[in-house]
């Protein structure tokens, strides 16, 4: 049966998470954005998501952090990185530690709707 | 005794002479007469002359009382029975074989009066040749001491005498430095004990100037002439003085400040010239004259244009002109082109015055400040490429998060229009003119991010072959002819390839562009023995780079094609790594010529490895 697809979109920066709001508006899934890595824990805990994008360099902790986290405790649950152009060498390591995928900031529509439809097509197949 | 001499030749003379010179003591004679037919015989002559009895018959003298001796000198026998028959008992009879005893004798004691007489006039001579010598020494300007081994005086000459107040008599046997020991310079003592001690242990000659204390206070050139004996060594010195005229102290002065000069130019690293206010030079220094090719004689009287290149002789008239015009020193950076490389001058011009404060010409001292430049310059690239890394890095990751939200608003915005709106068209140019922002970042990022290079022993020659077989497959090279002039068996260097690779296509890509997609570019390798560096060049005919943009072009974002302006700062960043250099120059076609110098593979080289 179908279900809806949830994407946990975490940023430090609201225009950021705006962004990615409206790029993915009228895709086949329900967005959701926190500020931190901390707020996107407590509501991982509280709601089943399919796709976690996280920025990778944040105050506190950090994308990758996060996603060995989320590797731990909800293996199932696809990361896709957003990363500046700088530390794209990052985002490869990343990829490498278990990431779906990754997309450099700043990033068109068409760029990120093709990992994010990636991602849906893998959690769909399941 | 009493004698009477029977026959008055030669030997009769000569035994009369022996009697007179009382030569014979044992057997005093007194000879009293002499007896012969011929009154003109010799001895008859010399007795007359002495006073002595003559006669022509013997018997006349042998008849004389008191006589004791008879000599006999005819050698006849009769005449000697004639004799012994006049003569009483108890006279004595020598002769003519004995008498003979006496003619040597009298010949003997000839030769030694004359030997007598000889030394006499040789003792007479040298006494006159001494009187002579002592009076030349003694009126000789100069003031003479001698001195033997213990530095004692042997003799001096009256002017030496009058000089220090000291007789010939006292001076002989005083210790010579006790002399000067009342002297005020003390060093001047020293230096005359060191050079008398060196006189006698070298045998050579000599000089030294010694002031005299007041109140002479002359200046006295001493020379100190050792003097030899049979076996050769040196039995005594001879210390002349010769007082120095004013004149000659300036002369002396003068000689020495111009070879202290000389040896100041010539020492000197610097490039020195000076040339008269014709503008000809009068002295130039070997190390100028020789960096050209040249003597040092062979710029004196002429202009720069006449021994110098064209554009180098322009320059220094140039700069010459206007130091003489504002008479003050000036100081230029001076670029000359010599044996094909270019090298930069610090230059100081200034006027030359003499006493009168009137400048009678002009002093250029030039610096060699090449190497120091070429430093400078690196330095400051390197100090760039860095700071803008950074400055890059920073920014870059500041603005990707506001360029997300432009892209995604203006993208949303625009997507919403009817594709043949003008809000439509509007909005495009935002989502292109982000996109374009975004590649300028991701160019800043890449720029900041330069790879290490990943060494490896490499042939230029294969770098340049793998270059060429890369640039043919592009566009931008359709209608460019490309050409290669390899140096065969060219030393390997040590790099990364690929990244050797970016660079010459970065310029070949600049080369293109400059000259607007047509024309001919040159790869060329070349060995550098001087340097012992491998040389890869990329020349082209196009209209080349303005010498005043030779440096701003490795400058990161320079561009003149509206560019990024960031290739041939990556380019200067990898051959740095490398340890390498980049040069441009004007082509011969008038074209740009980019070097990139590469030293060449030694295993002592320890290149830097990858940044942590």
């Amino acid at each position: 049966m179908e279900q809806t697809i949830n994407i946990l979109v975490i940023d430090d920066e609201q225009i950021v998470l705006d962004s990615v709001r409206k790029q993915l508006h009228g895709e086949d899934c329900s967005v959701q954005t926190v500020l931190s890595v901390e707020e996107a824990l407590v509501l991982l805990d509280q709601t089943r998501f399919d796709v976690v994008m996280t920025d990778l360099m944040m105050p506190h902790v950090d994308g990758l952090e996060l996603m060995q986290i989320i590797k731990e405790r909800f293996p199932d649950i696809l990361v896709i990185m957003m990363t500046g152009y700088a530390t794209i060498s990052s985002a490869n390591q990343a990829t490498q530690q278990g990431a779906f995928g990754y997309v450099a900031k700043p990033f068109t529509k068409a760029e990120l709707k093709e990992v994010v439809r990636r991602a849906l097509e893998q959690v769909k197949r399941r | 005794m009493r004698a009477v001499i029977v026959g008055g030749g030669k030997g009769c003379r000569a035994i009369i002479k022996l009697a007179l010179a009382h030569f014979l003591r044992e057997l005093p004679l007194d000879i009293v007469g002499v007896a012969d037919p011929d009154v003109n015989a010799p001895g008859m002559v010399f007795a007359r002359e002495r006073g002595i009895r003559t006669a022509s018959d013997m018997r006349t003298l042998l008849s004389l009382p008191d006589i004791n001796l008879v000599i006999e000198l005819t050698g006849k026998d009769d005449v000697l029975e004639g004799i012994y028959k006049i003569i009483p008992r108890g006279i004595k009879v020598f002769d003519h074989t004995f008498a003979k005893v006496f003619v040597d004798l009298a010949n003997a004691q000839q030769d030694q009066a004359s030997q007598l007489q000889e030394i006499t006039a040789l003792e007479e001579r040298i006494e006159k040749e001494r009187l002579f010598l002592q009076s030349v020494f003694d009126k000789m300007p100069e003031l003479v001491a001698v001195v033997d081994r213990d530095k004692r005086l042997t003799k001096i000459n009256a002017g030496f005498s009058r000089f220090t107040g000291i007789s010939p008599e006292e001076a002989f046997g005083r210790n010579c430095v006790d002399l000067l020991a009342d002297s005020e310079l003390d060093n001047s003592r020293q230096q005359t004990v060191r050079l008398l001690d060196e006189a006698f242990q070298t045998g050579e000659m000599q000089h030294f100037v010694w002031k005299s204390p007041p109140p002479d206070g002359n200046f006295w050139e001493i020379t100190l002439t050792p003097t030899l004996d049979a076996d050769g060594r040196v039995e005594e010195v001879l210390s002349t003085w010769y007082r120095i005229t004013e004149e000659a102290i300036l002369k002396h002065r003068i000689a020495s400040a111009e070879l202290r000069f000389k040896s100041f130019m010539d020492s000197a690293h610097d490039w020195i010239s000076i040339k008269d206010l014709d503008g000809r030079y009068v002295i130039v220094n070997k190390i100028a004259a020789e960096s050209l090719h040249m003597k040092p004689e062979d710029f004196i009287g002429k202009r720069p244009e006449e021994v110098l290149p064209p554009e180098f002789a322009a320059m220094i008239t140039e700069h010459d002109k206007r130091v003489i015009e504002e008479d003050s020193y000036r100081s230029y950076s001076e670029t000359v082109r010599i044996d094909g490389r270019e090298r930069h001058f610090m230059t100081n011009r200034f006027p030359l015055r003499d006493i009168t404060g009137d400048t009678k010409g002009l002093c250029t001292i030039m610096r060699d400040v090449t190497s120091e430049m070429t430093l400078r310059k690196q330095l400051e690239q390197a100090g760039k490429l860095a700071a803008i890394g950074s400055l890059a890095a920073g920014v870059a990751h500041e603005i990707n998060n506001p360029l997300t939200g432009v892209l995604a608003y203006a993208e949303d915005l625009r997507d919403s229009k009817p594709a043949d709106s003008p809000e439509y068209q509007d909005l495009s140019v935002i989502v292109r003119e982000t996109l374009r922002c975004r590649d300028i970042v991701r160019n800043l990022l890449d720029f900041s991010r330069q790879e290490e290079p990943k060494f490896e022993q490499l042939d230029p020659n294969d770098v340049v072959a793998q270059s060429l077989s890369l640039v043919k497959k592009l566009p931008e090279f359709r209608n460019i002819e490309i050409t290669k002039r390899l140096c065969e068996n060219i030393p390997f260097i040590q790099g990364d390839p690929q990244q050797i690779q970016q660079v010459i296509l970065n310029f070949m890509l600049n080369a293109a562009e400059a000259m607007e997609g047509r024309g001919k570019i040159s790869l060329i390798t070349e060995y550098d023995e001087r340097q012992n560096s491998s040389i890869i060049k990329v020349e082209d005919d196009g209209p080349g780079i303005p010498e005043n943009l030779r440096d701003k072009i490795f400058e990161p974002f320079f561009s003149t094609k509206g560019t990024s302006g960031l290739g041939l700062a990556v380019s200067w960043g990898i051959i740095e790594r490398h340890l390498g250099a980049i040069e441009v120059e004007m082509s011969d076609s008038g074209g740009a010529s980019f070097s990139i110098i590469f030293p060449t593979y030694d295993e002592g080289i320890d290149f830097p490895t990858g940044r942590d």
